[in-house]
């Protein structure tokens, strides 16, 4: 067996797939030694060293199971039960229901396996079922303390907690944030904020790296933790700010339930409190635009798309290029973006402003400035505009006409509105047509992060309702005026692909040295704009706006 | 007026609290008003170890032995004692077999018998007079070791086969070079002064008393392995041993013994104390070195062992106070002058905290190997009461208890381990006939399961579980299968804790079941507890023949439980008794009228 620097003897039974359980060690965290069931026989050591601590070296005679090991960590797996919620371990019908679900799944007081929100992937039972436990021999000691769900976004339950000191170092070491804390001693040693205060008095900023790395379902994520076991997961990045971390959505019944870090990409399986908790609820609010709409007689009517965009050519279509003007969301991506600009250089126009625009460090113009801020930036750069070159908000509101692709305060007096969007709002009530637009989430598409890395956003669902690709709209209406060059999404990338492809940031790599780059520049700045497309997230997040209203 | 007197008054923490401080001023007066003070000085030791019969005040060079002092007997000492050399016989300590006075220090057997290396100075230099120290040969032994290479003072050291002395008794000298091999500068030492054992008190006794050898031993320990700073963790709970420890750190400044380039050898080390804030799991390597660190007292899997990685990811080396202290005497009277006390496995001497059913308790120095048994009964004295010694546990609550049969088994580490016990840190709890050994098993295993950190699973859970079985068997609700459920678990919690506090915290129930099985049999199978201890199992119960209706158990009953009229017979209320047992030591020795009844004898009656 090859034996890697700095590697523990876990690490070498890993690589070799030999399979050791463990409930405490976490890749990112530094080996704990906590939960005691990684513990194996070594020649010429004493005892029973754990594995996860215990340096490998070449002559080691080690073994990883045998009746006794295995005794010993069915031994403390049972006194873990002995506290944790486990009918369903004994349970008679077990595989019936395994098989057919007879339990109800939702219940305020958690009993067994059945009823936990962790069920799909618990660590705990794994383990159970590795080591062929069925019985458990002690009477159960429910320790009857308060389910805690007086802060936003997580439910604790620490009936379930086991200890593993998990949530504590990843909130320590990798957030740096040190909300969370071992309190008592002894028997009675507990997980809780420092003095028991609530999450949101402690300044928590509800990353959710604590609820990711709980082996069980102590820590749960609120809004998503009833879905059960997904249909899918799709692997894409986060649009809401321009760092685009990776995120993994879940998706049950053709819809978004939630979305996790992705382990694998640069963002080193780290988020914020929009990436972790707020993408789900925002996608799936009911405030979103679903048909096409035209106004007829003071009112919106909602009409099929070719009617909607033939409303919108025509209409723009009375103006001189002068009177048009566009507004550009930051948060849209390339092709989006990409499109608009060549609508407006089709019509003549250089009147275009763009949403939002941050100003401050690159991390801080990343995390204020919109989800495709660069990429934006970038394309008008081809485009030959230079931010002087751009129009303000107010002097765009002035313009007769106005096609934006985002809510922005002050264009409802436009003559003709044109608004292409994700949400209803003031704007798209004052317009004269709206376009129901797809969210990042559930388009193809790509963005160009803070760091100058071309990333691709999957659709990981279908598309909701009427609403379509931002810019399939603008090439439709692109389209009524005689332009008809582009038909797919390829076409409109190799437009722009190779220039964007030029753009490097190499300070950028100093920074993601530290694999903790990410939790550390949101320690030291505020969090992302709750806003996408000029909405406030606040708006459509109660639970976000409790934890703004907190910060205040 | 012969010789220079001196008289040494006790400031120890036992002592003070019999109010040694009021003594030795009310004596400073009479000496100064009797014009003596050129003749005769007074002098503030630290502990003697026999706190049991303080105030002790000393008369040297005589070595006269004055116990249980009070201020009003200041005047006869000066007067009768100092003034016309005729000793105080009413003061002197009287042995309690012979019933005799024995005048001098040296002839009574709680001494007598024993070997003083690391309490050497305890009791006879002023542990706040750095020039005391220096006089009884102190910081010689830090000069010899200037002499030798950093090499030399650890072959030394290794030639000595000194053990650490915090429980474990891993060899010091091979610690050091360890340490001193590691790579990463700078490098620390630290000294363990947590002693979080409930009723030990070896560590305390010697940063009062001799706080310099501490030091000293720390200088040297630092010089060898090329440490620059060193901590002293010390529990919060010992103000005194803390200003001690201070004053002795500002001395051996000034001196030069500690600082910048220390008797211009080049050789730079500080020293800052840090106090622990009182878990006895911080007394535990890794914890104590994450508690200084600011983090919360927590063991770490080891490897790293500190001596690679410790406090700040630096090389650390960590040594007890008994540890430290013996240093300075194994540098000046040479490494096999120490191998040759105690056994060769376990050289030098032990210190004990004596302490249960004990005439004489206190601190007890012998050399290592000595007979158990030689040292409850020639020392301690034995059980007192005429009481029969049923078991003594050493190595405090996480130790063993060893059963009266093995009374000759010699005191080392090695011994002790077979026996199923430990040396740990140096408690020695002596049990007489009435003890029960399942009600010690939990009371000791209640002790280390409070006290466990709740970081790993066997500890947290598996003693909390066994505690409740321990429970259950004491309160009558006992059943087959209990003592194997019991075993399986302490093995569990053996073999799968993290440090050794979950190691070793079976130890009392596994002993207790090797050696007195069959008590807790009784108590499972005839809900009987023989010892008649356990609450669950007794009842009180006033003999009608014998009550004389004195009234005085109804009058000392907490609970009212007790009724009757005076001169009548009067009868408790079981319903209502909470078996406190006051009653039944209350009651006067003329009537014994009380009793305790194994409550199955109660029902076999029925
Ligand atoms: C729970 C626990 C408590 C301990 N408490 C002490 C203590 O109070 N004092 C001490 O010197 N060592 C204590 N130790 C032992 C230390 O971990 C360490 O072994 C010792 O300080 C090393 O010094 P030595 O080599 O001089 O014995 C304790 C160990 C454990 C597991
Ligand atoms: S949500 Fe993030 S900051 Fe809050 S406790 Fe969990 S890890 Fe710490
Ligand atoms: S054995 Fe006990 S004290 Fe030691 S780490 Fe485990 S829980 Fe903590
Ligand atoms: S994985 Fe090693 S102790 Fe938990």
């Amino acid at each position: 067996m090859e034996i890697k620097e700095g590697q523990t003897v876990l690490d070498v039974a890993r690589d070799a797939g030999i399979y050791i359980p463990t409930l405490c060690t976490l890749d990112q965290l530094p080996n704990f030694g906590a939960c005691r069931l990684c513990l194996v026989k070594i020649e010429g050591m004493r005892g029973f060293p754990p594995a996860c601590s215990t340096p490998a070296t070449d002559d080691m005679d080690v073994i990883t199971d045998d009746e006794e090991l295995n005794n010993l960590r069915r031994n403390v797996v049972l006194l873990l039960l002995s506290e944790h919620p486990n009918s369903c371990i004994v349970c008679d019908d077990k595989e019936l229901c395994e098989k057919y679900r007879t339990c109800p799944m939702k219940a305020g007081q958690i009993t067994g396996c059945q009823l936990c929100p962790n069920k799909e992937d618990c660590d705990l039972r794994e383990i159970v079922e590795h080591l062929g436990i069925e019985k458990v021999d002690y009477e159960f000691n429910y320790k009857n303390l308060n389910l805690e769900r007086e802060d936003p976004f997580f439910d604790r339950d620490y009936n379930l907690c086991i200890l593993c000191g998990r949530c504590v170092r990843v909130c320590e070491e990798i957030r740096e944030m040190s909300v969370l804390a071992f309190t008592k001693r002894g028997h009675e040693t507990r997980i809780d904020t420092a003095f028991g205060k609530s999450h949101l008095e402690t300044g928590c900023r509800f990353c959710g790296a604590c609820v990711d790395v709980c082996p069980t379902g102590a820590l749960s994520a609120r809004g998503t933790k009833w879905h059960g076991k997904l249909d899918s997961e799709v692997k894409t990045v986060c649009g809401l700010c321009n760092i685009n971390c990776g995120i993994v959505v879940g998706v049950k019944w053709g819809k978004v339930v939630s979305t996790v870090p992705d382990p694998t990409s640069y963002t080193n399986g780290q988020l914020c409190v929009l990436g972790r908790f707020c993408i789900a609820p925002i996608i799936n609010h009911f405030d979103r635009l679903k048909y096409p709409l035209v106004r007829k007689d003071d009112w919106l009517i909602p009409v099929e798309w070719e009617e909607a965009i033939d409303y919108a050519v025509e209409g723009l279509k009375k103006y001189s290029p002068n009177d048009i003007g566009f507004v550009i969301s930051s948060d849209l991506n390339n092709e989006a973006a990409f499109m608009m600009l060549e609508l407006a250089r089709v019509l003549g126009t250089t009147n275009i402003a763009v949403g939002t625009p941050a100003e401050g460090s690159v991390v801080q113009e990343a995390l204020q400035g919109g989800g495709n801020a660069l990429g934006v930036t970038h394309l008008y750069r081809m485009s030959d505009f230079t931010e002087e070159k751009l129009m303000k908000p107010d002097e765009i509101s002035k313009l007769k006409a106005i096609y934006t692709t985002q809510h922005l305060a002050g264009i409802e007096e436009a003559e003709f509105l044109i608004i292409q969007d994700v949400f209803a709002s003031k704007t798209s009530e004052c317009a004269s047509v709206v376009l129901p637009a797809l969210s990042f989430i559930e388009t193809e598409g790509s963005v160009l992060s803070f760091d100058g890395t071309l990333r691709s956003l999957n659709a990981a669902v279908e598309p909701y309702a009427k609403a379509r690709p931002d810019w399939v709209i603008t090439n439709d209406v692109l389209k009524g005026f005689g332009n008809e060059n582009i038909s797919t999404l390829e076409d409109v990338r190799s437009a722009f692909k190779d220039e964007l492809k030029k753009v490097t940031l190499p300070e950028m790599q100093e920074l993601f040295l530290d694999g903790k780059w990410l939790p550390r520049i949101l320690k030291e700045n505020k969090d992302p704009q709750y806003s996408y497309r000029g909405t406030d997230l606040t708006k459509k997040v109660g639970d976000l706006r409790i934890l703004k209203e907190a910060n205040q | 007026m012969t010789e220079h007197r001196n008289i040494l008054v006790c400031r120890g923490t036992g002592c003070v609290s019999s109010k040694s401080p009021l003594i030795m001023e009310e004596l400073e007066r009479q000496i100064k008003a009797a014009g003596l003070s050129n003749e005769v000085g007074v002098k503030q030791t630290g502990c003697h170890g026999f706190c049991q019969r303080g105030p002790i005040v000393v008369v040297e060079p005589e070595g006269i032995f004055y116990c249980e002092v009070k201020v009003e007997d200041v005047a006869e000492i000066v007067e009768s004692h100092i003034k016309n050399g005729k000793v105080v016989e009413r003061l002197l300590y009287t042995d309690p077999k012979s019933n005799e006075h024995i005048p001098h220090y040296r002839d009574i057997p709680f001494y007598k018998n024993q070997q003083r290396v690391i309490l050497r100075n305890c009791g006879h230099i002023d542990p706040e007079n750095i020039d005391d120290y220096i006089s009884a040969g102190g910081y010689s032994g830090l000069k010899k070791a200037l002499d030798k290479t950093q090499e030399g003072v650890i072959d030394e050291v290794m030639k000595s086969s000194l053990r650490g002395r915090g429980g474990a008794g891993f060899p010091a000298g091979k610690k050091w070079k360890l340490c001193r091999d590691a790579k990463g500068e700078p490098k620390y030492l630290i000294c363990n002064a947590d002693e979080g054992d409930p009723g030990a008190f070896m560590d305390r006794s010697i940063l009062e008393a001799d706080p310099h050898a501490v030091l000293e031993g720390m200088i040297i320990a630092a010089y060898a392995i090329g440490a620059s700073k060193g901590y002293v963790y010390v529990r919060a709970e010992y103000p005194l041993a803390i200003q001690r420890l201070e004053c002795a750190l500002q001395q051996a400044e000034e001196h030069g013994f500690i600082g910048q380039n220390i008797l211009e050898t080049g050789l730079s080390f500080e020293i800052e104390i840090k106090r622990g804030a009182g878990a006895f799991v911080c007394g535990e390597e890794t914890a104590l070195m994450a508690s200084i660190m600011g983090e919360r007292g927590m063991p770490r899997p080891r490897p790293p062992f500190p001596a690679i990685s410790g406090v700040w990811g630096k090389p650390t080396n960590i040594n007890n106070v008994k540890t430290l202290a013996s240093i300075p005497v194994i540098m000046s009277k040479g490494a096999e002058w120490f191998a040759s006390i105690g056994t060769e496995g376990s050289t030098g001497t032990a210190v004990f905290a004596l302490t249960g059913n004990i005439a004489n308790s206190g601190l007890v120095e012998v050399p290592m190997g000595t007979e158990l048994g030689k040292i409850i009964f020639d020392i301690g004295g034995g059980v007192p009461d005429g009481k029969a010694l049923k078991a003594a546990q050493t190595g405090g609550p996480s130790g063993g208890c060893i059963p009266a049969e093995k009374k000759n088994i010699p005191v080392d580490y090695e011994s002790l381990t077979s026996a199923g016990s430990i040396m740990g840190s140096g408690g020695l709890i002596v049990m007489d006939e009435e003890t029960c050994m399942v009600d010690i098993a939990h009371y000791f295993l209640s002790f280390t399961q409070q006290e466990s950190c709740g970081k790993c699973t066997p500890c947290r859970v598996g003693t909390k579980r066994m505690l409740e079985i321990l429970e259950k068997i004491k309160g009558g609700e006992g059943k087959p299968g209990d003592l194997e459920k019991l075993e399986q678990l302490a093995w569990t919690v053996k073999n799968g804790s993290l440090c050794a506090l979950g190691g070793t915290a079976p130890n009392p129930v596994l002993t207790t079941l090797r050696y007195f099985r069959d008590e807790y049999l009784q108590h499972i199978d005839n809900t009987r507890c023989p010892a008649q201890v356990c609450k669950g199992l007794i009842r009180y119960h006033i003999n009608e023949e014998k009550c004389i209706g004195c009234g005085i158990c109804a009058s000392k009953c907490p609970v009212e439980a007790i009724s009757g009229e005076k001169k009548q017979l009067h009868v408790i209320d079981e319903a209502t008794c909470i078996k406190c047992g006051i009653c039944f030591q209350s009651c006067p020795p003329k009537a014994k009228a009380v009793e305790k009844i194994d409550i199955e004898v109660i029902r076999a009656e029925d």
